[in-house]
C-alpha cells in the first residue's frame, strides 16, 4: 500500500477544522460578495468571485448561492450542510461522510440532488 | 416548498438521477402517476441535470489543485497520492537530485496568518534539520500561489492506523514500534519541538517496519494557542479566532482543559496508541467528542489486562504511566520511556520498570488534603421530536459542552435558527458552537462576556458583562467580535430578555423592576415597580407578554409564581404558583415556546431541579392544561433553558456541585505547592481523616447515589468500600486502637442519626449512640476521642470511648447555632482548637494571626482554646476542619 492510503485516511482531525473553516469561508465570501454587490449596485451588474479571489472556481454568485443554501437548509439542513463542506470546505465524498456521520452513498446521493435544486434556485434567482 | 415536500421530490429524483437519460420519462410516469406536479417539479430539475453535474459547485473553493507538469522549484509534479482534509499530497520528481519525493500542498487559507505560518515553518524546519531515522525527513518548504507546501521523503508503507485497524499487535511489535516513536519523540523533544497532535494517523510505518512520526508542528499550526501563548500575546487576541478543538482522543488532559502544555502531552498520546495498539481498542471512545473530553479528564482507560491476554505486566504499567492524567507522575522524558520499552523488549532481562524508591520519594510526605468544590455544567440541547398521531412529544438530548470543573460554562444561548450556541467559561472565553457538527469557534473577547441571547440575524450576541465597577450590556459582532456597549447599569440588572424580533429588550432592574427598551439601548421605560422580587424574565412568542417570577415572603415560608402581564406591565396573570420554583440561589430562568409552553425549573429535592412545562396563552397569558415535567436529571440540576425561534430545540444548563480530593505535599520547599487531585470520579467526595499511617485518606463519597464511606490509598485511582448500604454513611474518623466510628443517616424523613463504631479492619458494627454527633480522635500515645453535640445553642464537648460510648462531660460553650466541623483536637487529645462563636459578628484583621483568646472551660484535662480566626474557621479548603490533622 502507498501513500494514497494515507492521505485518504489522514486528519479526521482535520475535517472537523475543514468543516468550520467551511463555515468561516462562506461567511467571507458571502460578506465580501455582498459588501461588493452594494458598492457597484449602481453600475448595474453583479459579481462574481472567480476573478477577484485566486480560487479555480467557476463562477458562482456568492450572494445567490448563500440565499439558496438558506432556503436550501429550512427543506433539509443537512444536505445544506454538505454543500457547505463539499463547496466551501473542499471535503471530498468521503471525508464529508465521516464528518457528518452519513453513509457515502447518502452524502453522494444528497450532494446530486442539492445541486441540482442550488442550480434551479439560483437560475430563478437571477431571472426575476 | 415544505421540507415533505422536498423530500417527496428528492425521492423521485434520487431515483430518475440513478436511470439513463432515455429511462427517465417512462419512470416519471409510473412514479408521478397521481401527482402531476410533482412531475413538473422533478422534470425542472432534471432538464438542467447534465450542465449541473459536470460543472456546478464541482471545484471547490478550498483546493489548490496541482496538474502533473506543475514545477515547484526543483520539483516537478507527477501524480495525486492522496487527498486529505488537509491537503494534497503528490509524487513529484527532485530534478536536481534524481529522486521522487512527495509533496503535501496545504490550502492556502493556514497562511492567512503569517506569524503561525512563520513559526509552523520554524517547528517543521526544526524537526526536518533532526535527520532522524524515526521522523519524516522534509527537504523544503515553500508557497505555491499561496498555499504553503512541504516536500518531504517519499514512504511506502500505510499509517499506524492501518494495522490497528486489523486487529491488535503483538507484544513485540507493539513494543518494537513504540520504542521506535518513543526515540523519534525523543530526538524532537531534546530539541525543544513537541509534536502536540501524534496519533495512528500520523504514524507511518514502511514497508521494511520503520516507523516514521509524521506533521511535526502542524498541530501547532491549525489548533488554538495555549494559554501562556495567550497571555503572552494579548494584543493579537485574533489569531485565536477560528480555533478549533479537533478529535480528542489522544489529547492529554491538560489540552482538553487547554492549558499550557509541553512534551509530556506527547508523553500521553504515546500512551494512548500503545494502549490501542495492545489492546485494539482506543484507550478514550466515548459516543460523543463531550464525551471522550469527560473521559481524558476523569476516567481512566478499562485495564489493558480486561481487553487483551498475556499483556506483561511491567508493559501494562509502562502504558499506564504515560496515561497518567498529571503530567508529573507521567514519564519525565521520551527517552526514559524508550529505555523503559527497549529493557522490556529482551525477554532474558525483566526488570523492575520503576523501582520502589521512586515510588517511595514521590510519597514521601503527603500531609495535606483539600477539597476542592466546584460547581460543574454542561449545556445540552433538546430536540423535540415530532410525535406520531396521539404521541407525546419525545425530547432528544445531547450534550453540547464538556468544560472541565476548573472552567465551567457561564451562561450560555442558543441561536434563533437553532444552529448555533454561545457559550463562555469561568476563564473569561467565548465559544461559539456549530450544534450539528460539534465545531467550536473561540470568539476574542477581552472581557469576561456572559452571552444572553442572539439577535434575530444570526450574526450578533446580547452579552452581559460584570466586573467589580458594574455590569453592562452589549452587542457583539459573531463576525468580526467588534462589540458595542448598549447601556451600563452600575446598579445592576438581574436579567434581560431580547424580544423574538430583536427590536426590544425587557430587562429586569435591582430585581424589583420590569423596563422595556429598544434593542439599542433607547427609550427605556419602567412597566412595573414592585415590591416583591422578580426574576427569570421571558417573552412571550408573539411578543405580546412577558413572563416572569414572582417571589413573595420570606424564603421558609415563600409563595412563588410564574406571572405574565402586558408590555404595559398591565393585565396579569398567574400560570403557576410552586415554592420549589425557588432554589437556594434563586430561580432557574424561564423559556416561552412557540406553542405556548412556558418551561422553568422545579428544585424537587436538594441538588436536583427538573425542567418542567405548562402552557400559557401567548396572548392572553391564560394558563391552560396540567404541568408536565420534560427533563429530569438525577443529582443535577436543570437550568436556564432557551428555545431556537422555531420551538424545536431547546438548551439548558445541566449542573451540580462536585467537589474532588487532592493531595499535596508540605515538603515543597524548593517547589511550588502543587495538590494533585486524587479522586477521578466527578461527584462529592469529602476528605475525612487519614489512617494512622499517612498513607490513605478515609473519605466519604456520593459516587453510589448515597453518601458512603471509603477509603483511597494516595498512590492509587480508586477507593475501596469501606461502608455503603441502605442508609447514608459519613464521617469516618479512625481511633487510635483502629475503630472507625462513622454516622450512619437512615433514608427515613425526617432522618434518624447514629453514631456507629466497628473495628478498621472489619467485624461487628454497633451502636455507640443514637442522635447527631460530632467526633474526632488524638494519635497515640493519647488515644481518647471527644465527642461534640449541640443542645440549646451549646456545643457540649464530652470524652468518648470507641467500644463503650460517651464518656464524661468536658465542656460547653453558648452561642453556636449549627454543629460544625469548627473545632479540632490536637494530635495529643490534650487540647481543642474551637472556631470562636462569636465569629459572626466580625473580627478585626489583626486576629489573622491565629492568637488564642486564652480562655479555657470547665473541669477538663483537656485544655480549650478559642481561635478568632478566619482562615482556620471552617472553609472549604482548610485543613484544620478536615480532622485528624
Amino acid at each position: 500500500m502507498r501513500l494514497e492510503k494515507q492521505g485518504a485516511a489522514q486528519f479526521r482531525n482535520r475535517e472537523h477544522f475543514i468543516a468550520v473553516c467551511a463555515l468561516l469561508m462562506r461567511q467571507i465570501l458571502v460578506e465580501y460578495a455582498r459588501s461588493r454587490n452594494a458598492a457597484k449596485r449602481d453600475g448595474g451588474y453583479r459579481l462574481t468571485l472567480d476573478d477577484n479571489l485566486a480560487f479555480k472556481t467557476r463562477s458562482v454568485d456568492m450572494v445567490a448561492l448563500d440565499d439558496a443554501l438558506n432556503e436550501l437548509a429550512k427543506l433539509d439542513p443537512q444536505q445544506s450542510r454538505i454543500v457547505e463542506l463539499r463547496f466551501f470546505g473542499g471535503l471530498s465524498i468521503e471525508e464529508t461522510s465521516h464528518a457528518l456521520n452519513l453513509s457515502p452513498t447518502t452524502v453522494k446521493r444528497h450532494w446530486a440532488t442539492a445541486r441540482l435544486w442550488l442550480h434551479h434556485q439560483m437560475s430563478k434567482a437571477t431571472d426575476v | 416548498m415544505t421540507p415533505e415536500r422536498w423530500q417527496a421530490i428528492r425521492d423521485v429524483l434520487e431515483k430518475a438521477l440513478e436511470l439513463a437519460p432515455g429511462e427517465r420519462s417512462a419512470f416519471l410516469n409510473q412514479a408521478c402517476s397521481s401527482d402531476s406536479s410533482l412531475r413538473q417539479e422533478v422534470e425542472t430539475l432534471l432538464a438542467s441535470s447534465d450542465d449541473v453535474r459536470s460543472r456546478f459547485l464541482q471545484s471547490s473553493m478550498l483546493r489548490v489543485t496541482l496538474t502533473p507538469g506543475t514545477r515547484l522549484g526543483d520539483y516537478e509534479v507527477k501524480s495525486l497520492l492522496g487527498s486529505g482534509g488537509m491537503g494534497e499530497v503528490y509524487r513529484a520528481r527532485d530534478s536536481r537530485l534524481g529522486r521522487d519525493v512527495a509533496i503535501k500542498v496545504l490550502p492556502s487559507f493556514v497562511s492567512a496568518d503569517s506569524e503561525r505560518l512563520r513559526r509552523f515553518e520554524q517547528e517543521a524546519r526544526a524537526a526536518a534539520a533532526l535527520n532522524h531515522p524515526n521522523i519524516l525527513a522534509v527537504h523544503q518548504m515553500g508557497t505555491y500561489e499561496g498555499a504553503p507546501y512541504l516536500v518531504s521523503e517519499l514512504l511506502e508503507g500505510e499509517t499506524l492506523r492501518e494495522p490497528i485497524r486489523r486487529g491488535r499487535l503483538s507484544v513485540r511489535k507493539a513494543i518494537d514500534y513504540g520504542v521506535q516513536i518513543a526515540r523519534g519523540l525523543a530526538a524532537a523533544h531534546e530539541k525543544g519541538i513537541v509534536h502536540r497532535d501524534l496519533k495512528p494517523e500520523n504514524l507511518f510505518v514502511t514497508k521494511d517496519g520503520r516507523v516514521k512520526i509524521l506533521d511535526f508542528g502542524l498541530a501547532k499550526l491549525t489548533q488554538p494557542q495555549s494559554s501562556s501563548e495567550h497571555a503572552a500575546s494579548t494584543v493579537s487576541v485574533g489569531t485565536e479566532e477560528g480555533v478549533v478543538m479537533g478529535t480528542v482522543g489522544y489529547m492529554a488532559p491538560e489540552q482538553v482543559r487547554g492549558q499550557t502544555t509541553d512534551h509530556r502531552a506527547d508523553i500521553f498520546a504515546f500512551g494512548a496508541i500503545l494502549y490501542e495498539m495492545l489492546a485494539g481498542k482506543r484507550a478514550f471512545q466515548k459516543p460523543t467528542p463531550p464525551e471522550t473530553m469527560t473521559a481524558i479528564l476523569n476516567e481512566d482507560p478499562p485495564g489493558i489486562s480486561q481487553v487483551a491476554a498475556n499483556i506483561p505486566p511491567a508493559l501494562q504499567r509502562v502504558v499506564h504511566r504515560c496515561l497518567e492524567k498529571n503530567p508529573e507522575q507521567r514519564f519525565q522524558s521520551a527517552f526514559d520511556l524508550a529505555f523503559a520499552l527497549d529493557a522490556l523488549s529482551e525477554p532474558s532481562v525483566r526488570p523492575e520498570v520503576f523501582p520502589k524508591t521512586d515510588t517511595r520519594k514521590i510519597l514521601k510526605i503527603w500531609v495535606a488534603a483539600a477539597v476542592l468544590v466546584v460547581v460543574v455544567s454542561a449545556v445540552f440541547v433538546f430536540r423535540f421530536r415530532v410525535p406520531g398521531r396521539g404521541q407525546k412529544h419525545e425530547l432528544v438530548e445531547r450534550q453540547l459542552t464538556a468544560n472541565p470543573p476548573e472552567s465551567t460554562v457561564g451562561s450560555a444561548a442558543i441561536s434563533r435558527d437553532g444552529k448555533y450556541l454561545a457559550y463562555n467559561d469561568f476563564s473569561n472565553k467565548l465559544y461559539l458552537l456549530a450544534i450539528d457538527s460539534g465545531e467550536v469557534r473561540q470568539l476574542p473577547s477581552s472581557a469576561p462576556y456572559f452571552p444572553l441571547d442572539w439577535f434575530p440575524d444570526g450574526n450578533h450576541l446580547l452579552l452581559l458583562s460584570g466586573t467589580s465597577e458594574g455590569s453592562a450590556v452589549w452587542k457583539m459582532s459573531t463576525w468580526d467580535s467588534s462589540v458595542r456597549k448598549l447601556w451600563d447599569d452600575p446598579t445592576g440588572q438581574t436579567g434581560q430578555a431580547l424580544s423574538p424580533d430583536g427590536s426590544h429588550i425587557a430587562v429586569l432592574k435591582r430585581s424589583r423592576e420590569i423596563w422595556l427598551m429598544g434593542a439599542d439601548g433607547e427609550e427605556p421605560h419602567r412597566i412595573i415597580a414592585s415590591d416583591q422580587d422578580l426574576s427569570s424574565i421571558a417573552w412571550s412568542p408573539t411578543a405580546q407578554r412577558l413572563a416572569y417570577i414572582r417571589l413573595e415572603g420570606t424564603f421558609a415560608k415563600r409563595q412563588v409564581t410564574i406571572e405574565t402581564c402586558d408590555l404595559a406591565g398591565g393585565a396579569r396573570t398567574i400560570v403557576l404558583s410552586d415554592p420549589d420554583l425557588w432554589g437556594l440561589d434563586g430561580t432557574a430562568g424561564i423559556a416561552w415556546l412557540p406553542d405556548g409552553r412556558i418551561v422553568y425549573s422545579i428544585f424537587s429535592k436538594e441538588d436536583e431541579a427538573d425542567l418542567w412545562a405548562i402552557t400559557a396563552d401567548p396572548v392572553t397569558g391564560k394558563p391552560s392544561g396540567q404541568a408536565t415535567r420534560m427533563v429530569g436529571w438525577t443529582n443535577f440540576e436543570a437550568r436556564d433553558p432557551q428555545a431556537s425561534i422555531d420551538g424545536r430545540r431547546l438548551i439548558a444548563a445541566r449542573q451540580r456541585t462536585e467537589s474532588g480530593i487532592y493531595v499535596g505535599d508540605l515538603a515543597f520547599k524548593n517547589r511550588a505547592f502543587a495538590p494533585h487531585r486524587i479522586t477521578l470520579d466527578s461527584w462529592y467526595n469529602w476528605a475525612s481523616d487519614w489512617t494512622k499511617d499517612s498513607k490513605a485518606i478515609l473519605l466519604t463519597s456520593r459516587r453510589n447515589g448515597k453518601l458512603g464511606i471509603f477509603k483511597q490509598d494516595i498512590g492509587t485511582k480508586t477507593p475501596e468500600t469501606v461502608i455503603t448500604g441502605s442508609e447514608s454513611y459519613s464521617r469516618p474518623v479512625l481511633s487510635a486502637q483502629g475503630n472507625l466510628l462513622y454516622t450512619a443517616q437512615s433514608s427515613s424523613s425526617p432522618p434518624t442519626y447514629r453514631l456507629m463504631s466497628t473495628p478498621e479492619h472489619g467485624g461487628a458494627r454497633s451502636t455507640l449512640l443514637t442522635g447527631r454527633y460530632d467526633y474526632k480522635c488524638g494519635s497515640l500515645p493519647s488515644s481518647s476521642c471527644v465527642l461534640a453535640e449541640l443542645k440549646d445553642k451549646q456545643l457540649i464537648f464530652s470524652h468518648l470511648d470507641p467500644v463503650t460510648g460517651k464518656g464524661e462531660e468536658i465542656a460547653s460553650i453558648a452561642g453556636y447555632q449549627a454543629l460544625g466541623p469548627c473545632w479540632s483536637l490536637s494530635p495529643d487529645a490534650a487540647r481543642i482548637a474551637i472556631v470562636d462563636p462569636g465569629e459572626e459578628k466580625g473580627r478585626d484583621s489583626d486576629s489573622e494571626s491565629g492568637r488564642p483568646e486564652g480562655y479555657s472551660i470547665g473541669p477538663s484535662q483537656l485544655e480549650m482554646e478559642a481561635f478568632t480566626v478566619y482562615q482556620l474557621g471552617c472553609g472549604w479548603k482548610d485543613p484544620i476542619c478536615l480532622g485528624g490533622i
